[in-house]
């Protein structure tokens, strides 16, 4: 028997163990374990306050709480399921306060509130990793993007991470900065500003973009000039140009890892393993890495024979023994969409289908590395209805968590077998349903959902669909009560009045937030719902966005 | 008297293999095991041993940890020895303020064998924690972290009450006045008396301490 406990672990090995926790578990519970736990979140010094996902009211007591001096990650979220939390933080706290910060992060921050924090960071030397998720749509006309482009070409990033519109990026001046070696643009850039960027970032070494503008076609970029310093290059759903992708990586010769994931086309040589092949051995000696997960929707008389012919091009020793790149091609038959990947899939989402819905081509036997090729899939998508449990499963998708399902008709039989052996269900936390809100059908859709969520103990979030109609509303909200279980703490139904909301509130008191969606083309009275759930003590806060009412609950 | 175990595929007694050098480690219970470098390489302590004294065919004892525990994490290491990105072990950078700074720390991301691995050591028999501080004696990152998520995962969402209990810790009140453990905890997840619509609001994300 040991002699060690939790509450006897060395300090440094606590410390490390709170690294791993999220601020709500260390302040309202870790911390409360024992004296001496409480001592040690106090002397704690690298925090990281998250606040992304986290309740207003559990916000509120946190900031009574915050350490400045020991926060060393900020993370501030207005996004319709926190939203106002970055003015409410600003009205409570100035960020110079935070002087040991390393990180910060603002998601969907709005203009003025930008400015105020611009305005702070030039006072943060410490702070080393920035990124922004600009909420407005163009901020050309004020001093805003003056101003972030002056705070990041006088500050010391070595991180940046940018999210804004593409014509914002235009605008953007870039002068040379020899500390960022990250830099995220969530946006389609030109060449050129591609070539800019190299020209100013000589220290620039990861890049991740979304793609290259496919109607940016009037710049000339010289190519006589190589920058060696890039050596990692992510394009991420975005269109896969080949004209431009062999364009911008002429200009950096010495790329050690690409990683495209997105939609190719069948005319520019986006599936041709040979074509790639080439570009690799002229322009790419070092490349040592290439991920990639394409797709296409085909002529509807596409060959599915020419699968074969994709996959055979990868067949070469340039793939199999240098870069050790093992491909699948699936055509999905009745979708007519043609998926060339690299495995483990690159990508984290994945829509699956059964293998009679499709036809597969590999260049490696497939059993062999069966077992890794989904280990990235966080957000699985697959037609339950579609799927037929032939026994061919293994547990594929070992560390998804997002289960997106649709189902045309009765719940089927065997599904749930089916998803025991594919899934690791424990590691669910969401679950998007798309069904029909039909009498006939519900009794199946009812109890297997029941018996999902009761396998699945972790799926804290329902959101349910009409599978046919997603224009209308169907959704009848006796049935949704029947398929919610005490597991779900978050809705998003779809409603056609305020009296589908008072169901809802009245009959499910174990939910902490509900997303109302109503449809667009309906006559709806949004703002006698507002009126009405305003004044209902169960609600504590109320949010309107984007045809949808968010509406918190308080706990009973 | 010592008992020699072999924990490598090559055949005790041969201490040059294809991976190099075989070392011999000792527990503080007297069992041999027979390392390769694939081994060593991510042990900083028995790197550092290893390269300080020139041990010859002499096992190199490690006081800290018994038989039980050194079998496994040489296990451990066998089986991590041809992964990709061995972390360096060569220097400590737990100050090092760049440290994982651009990424949270994700607990989520054990892989299948070291989740199989981790299972055999439990809080009960206190295995579990016997496995984290031999890691952190031994200077083997990978395992401490694996171990140190462990716990991570059984700590989060739950109560301070369900983290006594789970790993038996004795109560000692911690605080008191306003930002006293108890007072805060009995606030977590309560709603303000005074709500603004227009403020932020609680998410669809696991609210545990709620529940």
């Amino acid at each position: 028997m040991s002699t060690v406990y939790l509450n006897t672990l060395p300090i440094e090995i606590l410390y490390h163990i709170i690294d791993y926790l999220d601020i709500e578990t260390i302040f309202f519970s870790f911390r409360s374990v024992c004296k001496r736990f409480y001592s040690i979140v106090n002397s704690y010094n690298n925090y990281d306050f998250n606040f992304e996902s986290i309740s207003k009211s559990n916000f509120n007591i946190i900031c009574r709480m915050i350490p400045f001096e020991q926060v060393i990650s900020l993370t501030l979220s207005n996004k319709d399921k926190t939203h106002g939390q970055i003015p409410l933080f600003l009205s409570l706290f100035n960020l110079t306060q935070f002087n040991r910060l390393r990180s910060l992060k603002l998601i969907q921050i709005e203009d003025n509130d930008l400015k105020l924090f611009l305005n702070s960071i030039i006072h943060l030397s410490s702070l080393i990793s920035f990124s922004i998720d600009l909420q407005t749509l163009n901020i050309r006309k004020n001093t805003s993007l003056n101003l972030l482009s002056s705070t990041i070409n006088d500050h010391s990033f070595q991180q940046l991470d940018l999210n804004m519109w593409p014509k914002d990026m235009t605008e953007f001046q870039w002068s040379i900065n020899s500390t960022i070696n990250y830099l995220r643009i969530r946006n389609s850039i030109t060449i050129k500003q591609f070539y800019i960027i190299l020209q100013h970032c000589p220290c620039l070494q990861t890049m991740i973009l979304k793609d290259f503008n496919i109607d940016d076609n009037s710049e000339y970029v010289p190519t006589d000039l190589k920058f060696l310093q890039l050596k990692s290059l992510t394009c991420i759903n975005g269109r896969i140009e080949m004209s431009k992708i062999e364009q911008c990586l002429s200009l950096i010769p010495e790329l050690i890892h690409l990683k495209l994931i997105g939609h190719g086309s069948l005319f520019n040589s986006t599936f041709d393993g040979y074509r790639w092949e080439q570009i690799f051995l002229d322009k790419l000696p070092l490349l040592n890495k290439f991920e990639f997960f394409i797709s296409v929707l085909t002529d509807v008389h596409f060959d599915t024979n020419n699968i074969e012919q994709i996959t055979s091009f990868f067949q070469t020793p340039f793939w199999l023994n240098d870069k050790q790149c093992f491909v699948i091609c699936d055509y999905i038959i009745y979708l007519h969409k043609l998926i060339l990947y690299s495995i483990p899939i690159c990508h984290n989402h994945f829509e699956y289908y059964s293998n009679l819905n499709k036809v597969s081509a590999s260049n490696f036997l497939l059993k062999d590395k069966n077992s890794i090729i989904m280990n990235n899939i966080k957000q699985l998508d697959l037609d339950l209805s579609q799927i037929i449990n032939n026994n061919e499963n293994s547990l594929l998708f070992q560390n998804t968590n997002e289960l997106i399902i649709g189902i045309n008709g009765e719940w089927p039989k065997d599904s749930l077998t089916f998803l025991s052996t594919t899934i690791n269900l424990l590691n669910l936390v969401k679950l998007s349903l798309s069904v029909h809100f039909s009498h006939e059908y519900m009794p199946s859709i009812i109890s297997g959902t029941n018996k999902l969520l009761k396998y699945a103990v972790n799926i804290h979030t329902l959101a349910l669909f009409d599978y046919l109609a997603p224009n209308n509303c169907t959704t009848n909200m006796e049935t949704v009560c029947l398929i919610l279980t005490s597991n779900i703490k978050h809705l998003h139904i779809r409603v056609k009045n305020s009296d589908d909301m008072k169901y809802i509130i009245d009959n499910v008191k174990y939910l902490k937030s509900v997303t109302f969606e109503y449809p667009q083309n309906f006559m709806f009275h949004h703002q006698d719902c507002i009126d009405y759930l305003s004044v209902l003590k169960e609600v504590s806060s109320i949010w309107e966005c984007q045809y949808a009412l968010h509406v918190w609950l308080s706990q009973n | 008297m010592a008992t020699t175990a072999e924990a490598s595929n090559t055949t005790t007694g041969n201490t040059e293999t294809a991976t190099g050098k075989m070392i011999k480690i000792q527990s503080n219970d007297g069992q041999i095991f027979e390392v390769d470098q694939g081994v060593v390489e991510q042990s900083s302590t028995i790197k550092t041993l290893s390269d300080l004294m020139d041990v010859g065919d002499v096992p190199i004892p490690l006081p800290n940890v018994k038989a039980s525990i050194l079998g496994p994490i040489v296990d451990f290491c066998n089986h991590h020895k041809n992964d990709q990105k061995p972390e360096p072990i060569d220097e400590d950078d737990d100050d090092d303020p760049n440290k994982d700074i651009y990424e949270p720390k994700r607990s989520d991301d054990i892989c299948e064998w070291d989740l199989n691995f981790i299972k055999q050591f439990t809080v009960p028999e206190g295995t579990l924690f016997d496995i984290i501080m031999a890691a952190n004696y031994l200077g083997i990152k990978t395992l401490l972290a694996v171990g140190c998520k462990t716990i991570a995962n059984m700590v989060r969402g739950k109560s301070s009450t369900e983290v006594r209990e789970m790993f038996n810790i004795s109560y000692d009140p911690p605080g008191e006045g306003i930002n006293a453990p108890n007072a805060i905890e009995g606030q977590a997840g309560t709603v303000p008396t005074t709500q603004d619509a227009n403020a932020t609001g609680p998410s669809p994300q696991p609210d545990p301490m709620n529940q």
